[in-house]
């Protein structure tokens, strides 16, 4: 198991943060969605379910997203379960940046 | 059922098992959230025409391979909403497993050995037949009332005091009877170094263990009612 020091961002949180700004529109993006894209559109395997929801929800919790669930009625015009949508915040950006620096100096400056 | 169905309703167990006992929102939220992955999953598989079979296995991998990030999850959250109750609680469970898991050792290699030793005293082997009976015999039959009382959450005190003496009694003698009784096992012990010193340490330490297990299983008196 991949042990992390405070503050830092794991290489799928790092993917989680770059894929989400892609991702999301005005709506935000979603869990399949994001799992999908990251899998290359299929190419590997999807990202298993406890490791993507357990990032998202502490990336959740450290405010580097924020989440909404989908209107009930939208979802059922559809005919599925409504969807949790997600969208990259200013803390989050941040930390994108400061993770792709080289050596990710000001990383924990970013997340402070 | 259909083979994605199956996979979609052990998915849905496997949440619903380690969201149990969760705050109540965070519970919905995170059976929500898979419901929502397993259906556009679902949606997705149909429409690129993905074998519901394959959409099935991928979904069990899925599952499984998230289980352990699901557990720490989950303890993530049982830490915020219990605190230390949930710490004390943690380590409980845990000292529980760990005693029960050696004290069932501890019976098995007694078996063994007690086996051994009628085996030996069939083929006509007399030595120390008298002394290894009676501690072989007392000594597993100690550790399977201890294994008893660890079982019950009244006694369980008792019974981790109970195994501080018994496992190491069952443990030696079942080295002695071992040594002298099988033909294979000296054997075994000459991969060992210092096996001697070894099973002493090994006798100490279970005794040192069911002795901390005893004072962490003893009753809070806080917890007792009655008198103040």
């Amino acid at each position: 198991m991949v042990r992390r020091r405070k503050g830092e961002l794991l290489p799928l949180e790092v993917d989680i943060l770059a894929t989400g700004l892609d991702l999301q529109a005005e709506a935000g993006f979603y869990g399949f969605a994001l799992a999908l894209e990251l899998s290359g559109d299929g190419e590997r395997r999807l990202t298993a379910h406890g490791t993507l929801y357990k990032a998202l929800s502490r990336m959740s919790e450290a405010g580097l997203l924020e989440s909404r669930w989908e209107d009930a009625a939208s979802a059922e015009t559809e005919g599925r379960p409504r969807r949790r949508l997600y969208r990259v915040t200013g803390a989050g950006v941040r930390a994108l940046e400061a993770a792709r620096e080289p050596g990710a100096a000001g990383l924990r400056e970013a997340l402070a | 059922m259909s083979a994605a169905r199956r996979a979609q309703r052990f998915a849905q167990s496997w949440v619903g098992l380690y969201t149990r006992g969760l705050d109540e929102r965070i519970a919905g939220d995170r059976q929500d959230e898979i419901a929502s992955d397993l259906a556009d999953h679902f949606a997705y598989s149909r429409d690129a025409g993905i074998p519901q079979e394959s959409y099935a296995s991928e979904v069990r991998v899925r599952t499984m391979l998230g289980i352990p990030a699901d557990l720490l999850w989950r303890r993530h959250h049982l830490e915020r909403r219990y605190g230390d109750a949930y710490e004390h609680y943690s380590l409980s469970v845990r000292l529980l497993g760990l005693s029960a898991t050696g004290a069932v050792l501890a019976a098995v290699l007694g078996v063994v050995a007690s086996v051994q030793l009628a085996r030996s005293a069939a083929a006509g082997t007399q030595w120390r037949i008298a002394d290894e009976t009676v501690s072989l015999g007392v000594g597993t039959l100690a550790v399977l009332c201890g294994i008893l009382l660890i079982a019950r959450a009244r006694t369980r005190a008792v019974g981790m005091l109970w195994l501080a003496g018994a496992t190491p009694v069952t443990l030696s003698a079942a080295y002695e009877t071992l040594l002298y009784s099988s033909t294979t096992f000296p054997q075994l012990l000459m991969l060992v170094p210092y096996e001697a010193v070894l099973l002493q340490v090994v006798c100490a330490g279970a005794g040192l263990f069911y002795l901390g297990a005893a004072l962490h299983a003893r009753p809070d008196p806080l917890h007792q009612g009655g008198t103040t």
